[in-house]
């Protein structure tokens, strides 16, 4: 065990102290109101609670938590697939991107134009470094090794997946003379930790100590992979690597030992839509049914799923969710079993399995990350400079957008510049975010930073959402997205659930927000949507649905206008067909108005037309974590 | 750099290999490194092994020389034997004028030796340091910052509703942790502390965030109309635009004064190189 977080010492305290909160809360505004009149004290005012030693944390009421913006899943060059595709970045880089810094890859100078909150660098714990150490002469792989520059040479292209058929071989668990070097990755992972530790700092930037295990599957291509994030101060020696199992189980098993040792974590499942529908089975991994305790297990390790990146977003599609007439959105290929494979219908299985097992093995919250193999996490449509290396250099902007690419069966220009990862927490620290992690106050975006709020309580919401310190009430009312709702009082109707969201300020206003309801009846599983506010001047048609918010796209410029939508939805919503017998879950989608994608940017830069598949425009959304009811 | 993290270092494995040639040499007095002789110690054999297993632990392979039978004896001499051979008639074939790939890695691993060797173990001092800062203070400069508290009205009369506030405020002098008390809700934050003008000016809009800046800290003010409606401001503080103390960014600067430091001095080395040679030029390339 290394890489004690330091930040706990006095001289980081009382810099957190004297320079305030950037995003601070109303108890850190007093408190350095306080300190300017040398009190130091917060004079045992009402609300907030203040730990005995208030240097080290400050708690403010649930109703002052803030919405910080990160991302839970990016790769650098330690990664092999990334060190394949000639990215060169670093974890140093990637913080330093994230807060804001300009930092160059493939050859461009990029710099985000919002900074992030939080980051954790999450490189594939297979080969770790090891990769990028074999290109740049640091290991000699075995063999004839002009032949090896030959491949290291590559410039995208035919040779890059040559070579990245055996720097990828970890993923699947196989070993690769030369690249399978634990002592060498035991440094990479000393030097991961230490660039995270470098760049945290409360108040202003959380970083996340984390790697991504990734088993794969060669039979069907399944990615079984997990993002593991760990708490902090302390970490293990090791990650854990597809290398020392493909079983899942046995990362819990990695993560249990070290979190009774003190040194906690939680597992993020993601890219479920290419899991040929292994993500949410009813089975164990050794194909055994699940038992109660593996359900706990996995509830337990993995609170969180990832909804939307790079490759895709995993919440449903139209063959699942016909009636859900949004459900087509940045969309790959899937193959094996579709219900296993998406969020929506995996949730609606883990309430299934709960009939029976008395626990629900996927009740989660929702996280956004990018997945970018660049060290680049920027979720800006109109400032994307692709995200897999040489893979996707915008240089060769014609094969981006016109050639079928095998890896997803349509255009690169499909892939998606998402997402990001929302949360309420009371101050941006290692702390306060992973505490929201667990309670899963979480909301997922395909990019954009608006801010989501949704509460669920039994009656008496009227007016609730009135007044400045509408938030600071809601929290006394009801539970917060991720909760779990009591059960029915007597002769309740169904649950009230109170919400709002504001735009992006850099992005489109918004068209709507939705409940989407999933629920068990008499051993079946259902999906329904609902629209509970949208912005003004449309009708509810015939069909139940809102009518459409318009189209200010102009694909030919790569433009938009905010002339339609709102910047600010507000709506409360009660279930009117609630059976308080049944589980069910409630989750929020907030819609914007329709932007450009990232590839029409790209297009309209290089004159070179979009190919048929690919959609000029897309309607950038947010998705909270649900609010579980049980009976 | 430990020793071993330094072993594992391409640019030591060239400096290795460029010793050994040079202990060669001088064992055999001058012989010619092409020669037809080829000797073999125990530290060659350890260097050989270790390099063959790319682990730089002396102790364990010389243990595990010691315990090697005669028969893998020989078949280690034989590898070690051979390695030198073949690099040998590499040498004589001058692989490296003849394969662009050699020659390219022979230039690059110069050019890391003569860099590392200039900018090895550099250090600033403080008086660099702070000499860089000096130079190069803009690169930390903050942005104007402010803490503040608002009441927001939206709507009809927003603008009286909130000058009528902006009188109940003052006159009952409501502190900063009551403004949620009073008025609507606003679609971002009701409190804002150390926050950018940037962040400000999206949140507010650009006309509100300029006004906001410059409002007299302390006491209520407005009311100040922004892209959602009117406002009622309590500023704390506002913090002009400014270059950071110094020993706030202390270990920022000084990162950055070394890497430019080592910069400037691999530039000179190579510089100082290249002036060791004439360059002769064909005639109408320069013009």
């Amino acid at each position: 065990m290394f890489g004690h977080d330091c930040s706990g010492s006095r001289g980081r305290d009382t810099k957190r102290r004297v320079t305030g909160f950037r995003h601070g809360t109303a108890l850190c505004v007093l408190g350095s109101l306080a300190l300017a009149s040398c009190s130091g004290e917060t004079d045992g005012r009402p609300g907030p609670v203040a730990l005995e030693d208030e240097a080290v944390t400050r708690i403010a009421a649930p109703g002052e938590r803030q919405a910080f913006f990160g991302d839970l899943h990016l790769h650098t060059s330690f990664s092999l697939d990334a060190a394949a595709a000639k990215t060169e970045t670093t974890p140093d880089d990637a913080y330093r991107f994230a807060k804001g810094e300009p930092v160059s890859y493939l050859g461009r100078t990029h710099r985000r134009r919002t900074p992030l909150d939080f980051l954790a660098v999450t490189d594939h714990a297979e080969y770790l470094g090891n990769v990028r150490r074999a290109m740049q002469g640091e290991i000699t792989l075995p063999g004839d090794q002009t032949e090896w520059q030959r491949l290291f040479s590559h410039n995208g292209g035919a040779t890059l997946y040559e070579w990245f058929e055996y720097a990828a071989g970890g993923l699947f668990g196989e070993s690769r003379a030369g690249l399978n070097d634990p002592a060498l990755s035991q440094d990479t992972w000393v030097q991961t930790i230490a660039a995270a530790q470098r760049h945290n700092d409360p108040g202003e930037f959380t970083t996340f100590v984390a790697f991504e295990y990734s088993p794969t599957f060669r039979a069907n291509g399944a990615h079984l992979h997990r993002n593991v994030i760990f708490r902090g101060p302390d970490y293990p020696a090791m990650p854990f690597s597809a290398m020392d199992s493909l079983d899942p189980e046995t990362l819990w098993a990695y993560a249990e030992n070290h979190r009774e040792r003190g040194i906690d974590s939680l597992m993020i499942p993601h890219n479920t839509n290419l899991s040929s529908g292994l993500a949410f089975t009813f089975d164990q991994f050794d194909g055994e049914p699940m038992d109660a305790e593996y359900a706990a297990r996995r509830r337990r390790n993995e609170p969180l799923v990832e909804i939307t990146q790079n490759k895709g977003t995993s919440e449903t599609r139209p063959e699942l969710s016909p009636d859900d007439e949004f459900a087509d959105f940045e969309l790959v290929k899937s193959s094996g079993d579709l219900t296993g494979s998406y969020v929506r219908s995996g949730m609606q299985r883990g309430m299934q399995i709960a009939e029976t097992l008395g626990i629900n093995p996927f009740e989660q919250g929702f996280v956004g990350g990018t997945d970018f193999h660049s060290g680049i996490s920027t979720t800006e449509e109109d400032n994307f400079p692709g995200g897999l290396g040489l893979t996707d250099a915008q240089v060769n902007s014609a094969a981006i957008l016109s050639d079928v690419s095998p890896i997803i069966g349509s255009p690169l220009a499909n892939l998606s510049a998402a997402g990001l990862t929302g949360v309420w927490a009371e101050e941006n620290t290692r702390e306060a975010i992973f505490a929201a992690f667990r309670r899963r106050e979480t909301f997922a975006t395909s990019g954009p930073r608006m801010r989501v709020r949704l509460f669920a309580g039994w009656g008496g919401a009227e007016g609730l959402t009135n007044g400045a310190d509408w938030a600071s009430r809601a929290y006394r009312w009801g539970v917060p997205m991720g909760g779990n709702l009591s059960r029915a009082p007597a002769g309740t109707k169904g649950p009230t659930l109170v919400m709002q969201a504001a735009k992006d300020p850099e992005s489109g206003n918004l068209d709507r927000i939705q409940i989407v309801k999933l629920w068990r009846e008499d051993g079946n599983s259902y999906e329904k949507i609902y629209d509970v506010v949208w912005s003004p001047g449309r009708r509810r048609l015939a069909s139940g649905r809102v009518e459409p918010v318009g189209n200010t796209v102009n694909a030919a410029r790569a433009t938009y206008t905010n002339t339609i939508g709102t910047p600010e939805l507000v709506g409360s919503w009660t279930d009117p067909d609630f059976d308080p017998a049944q589980r069910a879950l409630y989750y929020a989608r907030v819609i914007e108005i329709p932007t450009p994608r990232w590839a029409t940017y790209l297009s309209v830069a290089s004159g070179i037309p979009l190919s048929e598949g690919t959609k000029p425009w897309l309607q950038e959304r947010a998705w909270t974590s649900p609010v579980y009811y049980t009976p | 750099m430990t020793v071993r993290a330094f072993l594992k270092e391409p640019l030591a494995h060239f400096l290795l290999a460029g010793g050994a040639l040079f202990l060669l040499a001088a064992a055999w007095g001058g012989e010619d490194e092409t020669g037809r002789h080829i000797g073999i110690d125990r530290e060659d054999l350890l260097v050989f092994m270790q390099g063959r297993a790319q682990v730089y632990d002396e102790e364990t392979f010389a243990g595990l020389l010691d315990r090697m039978s005669a028969e893998e004896r020989q078949q280690l001499v034989r590898d070690a034997a051979l390695q030198k051979a073949l690099y040998r008639e590499g040498q004589a074939l001058d692989l490296a004028s003849a394969d662009p790939l050699v020659r390219q890695r022979v230039v690059q691993q110069m050019r890391l030796l003569l860099m590392e060797e200039a900018a090895a173990d550099m250090s600033v001092s403080e008086e660099e340091v702070r000499e860089y800062f000096a130079q190069n203070g803009n690169q930390y400069r903050f942005d104007p910052s402010m803490t503040f508290t608002h009441v927001f009205f939206q709507g009809e009369g927003a603008q009286e509703k909130a000058a009528e506030t902006l009188k109940t405020l003052r006159g009952r002098a409501v502190p900063f942790e009551q403004a949620g008390q009073y008025g609507e809700r606003f679609l971002y934050q009701l409190n804002y502390s150390d926050a950018s003008q940037p962040i400000v000016a999206s949140h507010f809009g650009e006309d509100f965030a300029r006004a906001a800046f410059a409002l007299e800290t302390g006491s209520w003010q407005g009311p100040v109309r922004s892209e959602y409606g009117w406002h009622v401001v309590l500023p704390v503080s506002v913090d002009a635009p400014r270059s950071p103390a110094f020993a706030d960014v202390a270990d920022r600067v000084r990162e950055d004064a070394l890497a430019e430091k080592r910069q400037q001095a691999a530039d000179r080395a190579l510089d100082t190189m290249l002036a060791r040679y004439e360059i002769d030029v064909e005639d109408g390339i320069l013009r």
